[in-house]
């Protein structure tokens, strides 16, 4: 083994060795960069408006979107949704950060290389019944509230001159999340304002592994994972259930505008998380191995519906999703200096529009429907007293605007089949479902 | 810090999302208070009463969308989401007085509602069997047994006389009355003892010879409704939603409006009147009708021009 090399594993080991915590949920991890969780309101109807539906939740999606809007129903409805995920999901790559590239190996780009973590998932994202009476409406509903995989390999980034010339090192890394939930709803109507309150069990799912190398030849030869040298891996794994709840309201400011508000709490999951030398076939040391809370964020927002005339409605929505519930308790693998104030996952506000126009007059009435939401970066990212490897591997994204068109499709009255689609940089998603009502 | 693959693009373009959701909210912040029920709203809020087997509420729905527009155009309006039902609210009150036991006054609407001609199969097929239990209910013959033809100097056909003798298949001649069989009693005491006039409309064809007088009735009854429908009831609709418009706009009570009212209020009485007198077969009612209409649609018309408002 080269010099440099053997020093680097060596060095390594003794880090990690070292930077072993007590607990840790949430970690510095580069699985951890990135999650794409599922918030937007379900159906390919709200999908193809944007996810824009608080106000207006006149269907079955309504148990999950806002319980309130089950009042609106007058017939017993079921309803199921199947989605089709494509996510391109960004990680720091490859080349150099700081420092005088060398032209030697892997070495040969300045800057830092973005790669993306391609995944093809798909499932049924939602499923309803609701029996609604004229004062009550009850429904027990099925919402994929995550689904989400990130495969990816780093060739190890290059940074400084000299004697601090460092390398990350190269990863291979897997992080296959999915997050469901079996609820009940129920709503009730106090004068002109409908209440929502539903219950649901969360089924959480989470196995991430991510194992370091060192490339076996030389300090700055490209990484070839066949003969590169495990170090150390990281891993996290979750299989655990909990109950969460919603509350929402809504309300009719005439027969043309109506006003809907919710709020979504996430539950805290149960999380297994390993830390350990050389790879998972060959275990060494074991650095860390706890049970620590995996906590979802927390979703609230508003949303109007406005109806200017009869067969086009537009949608706004406004929802803040709190996304540093994910760092709450989070721990520091990989650094000496820097401080958990360090890792920063922002709170978001998210703004969803969409619109909707229904061709009534045929034999099978035709919705069309388009619209735009836009996501705030939401990524892990390390500033501060973070070191600036950390810092390149933990990097702040963009805030990503989705654009959404949908068709639907009135078969008989009671019966319609919509879908839509919803693209974006990091990630499409094409979604068909279908009502019926008896 | 240097980021090679990062592009300010989608910031950007988040900025100007921005911008339009803020133009839009505003535009929609200063768009009318929308606190006013229209015929959609309380056709959709009886249809939901409906689904829900309230029928008292169902009633009250449908008589203020029938209030706010009278003609049952079979239009698919929104209920809710994307539920949609035909506008056939004479159906729909007739169902609801069905439910509360109301016979009489079911198998009125009933009757408006097959005048209308916009019931679908199932709609017909339950108002059959619902119209079917009334009229046991009320004693009276099933709607599908023809009456027999009138006699020759009988005035305009009543259909209540349907509790006469089973009808033939064709039409009796003039001279029925042989010495061998006593003269049947005609439905109203004759007006006249000289023959019928001749009816104002074309003789039936050869091939219609095996129709019976009523059938041929109906006919004319038929033509005579749409005829009114599509010169005076039709056209009316069109002013009338004009100045509701505009009164709507004007968002304060014009001194004109009362009058425009009563001559809304007695267009869609000479409506209801008309569909009423043709499911009664009165041929001359139906066109009594039409001209009551026809004034109050004029009176409407004239008022519009005055006021420079045109139908769309």
């Amino acid at each position: 083994m080269h010099r440099k090399n053997r020093i680097l594993v060596t060095l390594g080991l003794t880090l990690a060795a070292v930077l072993t915590g007590a607990a840790f949920a949430q970690t510095d991890d580069d699985a951890n960069g990135a999650v794409q969780f599922n918030f937007s309101t379900p159906g390919a109807r709200s999908l193809a408006m944007g996810g824009a539906f608080l106000g207006s939740v006149d269907d079955a999606t309504a148990a999950y979107s806002n319980p309130a809007g089950l009042l609106q129903l007058s017939e017993a409805e079921v309803s199921v949704e199947g989605r089709r995920w494509n996510y391109s999901t960004p990680f720091a790559s490859h080349g150099r950060f700081s420092g005088r590239v060398s032209g030697i190996g892997a070495d040969t780009v300045s800057g830092v290389q973005l790669g993306a973590a391609d995944a093809e998932l798909d499932g049924v994202s939602f499923a309803a019944f609701v029996l609604p009476r004229k004062k009550w409406a009850f429904a027990v509903y099925y919402h994929q509230a995550a689904k989400f995989q990130a495969d990816f390999t780093t060739g190890g980034i290059f940074a400084g001159e000299g004697a601090s010339e460092r390398r990350l090192f190269p990863v291979r890394s897997s992080y296959d999340l999915d997050i469901s939930q079996l609820g009940l709803a129920l709503a009730a109507k106090w004068g002109d304002v409908a209440v929502g309150l539903a219950v649901s069990n969360f089924s959480f799912q989470l196995d991430s592994l991510t194992q370091r190398y060192v490339s076996g030849t030389s300090f700055y030869s490209p990484i070839d994972f066949s003969q590169a040298i495990p170090v150390n891996f990281q891993s996290q794994t979750g299989d655990s259930e909990e109950l969460g709840f919603s509350v929402g309201l809504r309300w009719d400011l005439g027969p043309k505008t109506s006003v809907g508000a919710v709020y979504r709490s996430g539950p805290e999951f149960d999380l297994g998380v390993r830390s350990v030398g050389g790879s998972p076939n060959q275990p060494g040391q074991t650095f860390d191995d706890t049970t620590t809370n995996f906590n979802l964020p927390n979703v609230y927002g508003v949303g109007i519906s406005y109806r200017p005339r009869e067969p086009f409605t537009v949608n706004i929505d406004v929802a803040r999703v709190t996304y540093s519930n994910l760092i709450e308790k989070f721990y520091v693998i990989f650094e000496n200096n820097a401080s958990v104030e360090d890792f920063v996952i922002d709170d978001v506000t998210e703004v969803h529009l969409g619109f909707e126009y229904v061709m009534a007059k045929g034999p099978i009435p035709i919705a069309f429907r388009f619209g735009g939401w836009l996501d705030p970066d939401h990524r892990l990212r390390a500033e501060g007293g973070a070191s600036e490897l950390t810092q390149a591997r933990l990097f702040a994204g963009d805030d990503e605007v989705h654009y959404s068109a949908g068709i639907g499709l009135i078969i008989t009255s009671h019966f319609q089949i919509d879908a839509a689609a919803d693209f974006s940089e990091v990630a499409d998603t094409v979604a068909v479902s279908a009502v019926y009502r008896f | 810090m240097r980021w090679t693959t990062s592009s300010p693009a989608p910031r950007r373009a988040s900025r100007r999302l921005r911008k339009i959701l803020v133009a839009l909210a505003l535009a929609l912040a200063a768009g009318p208070s929308a606190a006013f029920a229209d015929w959609r709203s309380a056709f959709a809020e009886g249809i939901k009463a409906y689904d829900l087997g309230e029928w008292g509420e169902v009633e009250s729905y449908m008589k203020k969308a029938i209030d706010e527009k009278p003609t049952a155009t079979g239009e698919k309006v929104r209920v809710y989401g994307m539920k949609f039902e035909r506008y056939l609210p004479y159906y729909y009150l007739g169902v609801a007085l069905y439910h509360q036991k109301r016979c009489q006054e079911a198998l009125a609407e009933f009757a408006r509602s097959r005048a209308a001609g916009q019931v679908g199969s199932l709609g017909k097929s339950n108002m059959m069997r619902q119209e079917e239990e009334c009229r046991r209910k009320l004693g009276l013959p099933p709607p599908s047994a023809t009456p027999p033809p009138p006699p020759p100097t009988a005035a305009p056909v009543n259909r209540r006389r349907s509790s006469r003798p089973p009808p033939s298949s064709t039409p009796p001649p003039p001279s029925s009355a042989s010495p061998t069989t006593p003269p049947r009693p005609p439905a109203r005491p004759p007006t006249t003892q000289r023959p019928p006039a001749p009816p104002a409309f074309d003789p039936p064809s050869p091939a219609k010879d095996t129709q019976t007088t009523e059938e041929v009735k109906d006919e004319v009854l038929k033509e005579k409704l749409e005829t009114v429908q599509e010169r005076v009831f039709r056209p009316a609709e069109a002013w009338v939603n004009a100045v509701d418009d505009y009164l709507r706009g004007l968002g304060r009570e014009p001194t004109w409006a009362e009058h425009y009212r009563g001559h809304r209020s007695t267009l869609n009485s000479a409506r209801a009147l008309a569909t009423a007198a043709a499911s009664e077969g009165d041929v001359h009612a139906v066109e009594e009708a039409g001209r009551r209409g026809q004034e109050a649609l004029k009176a409407i018309q004239d008022l519009a021009r005055k006021l420079g408002i045109r139908p769309p």
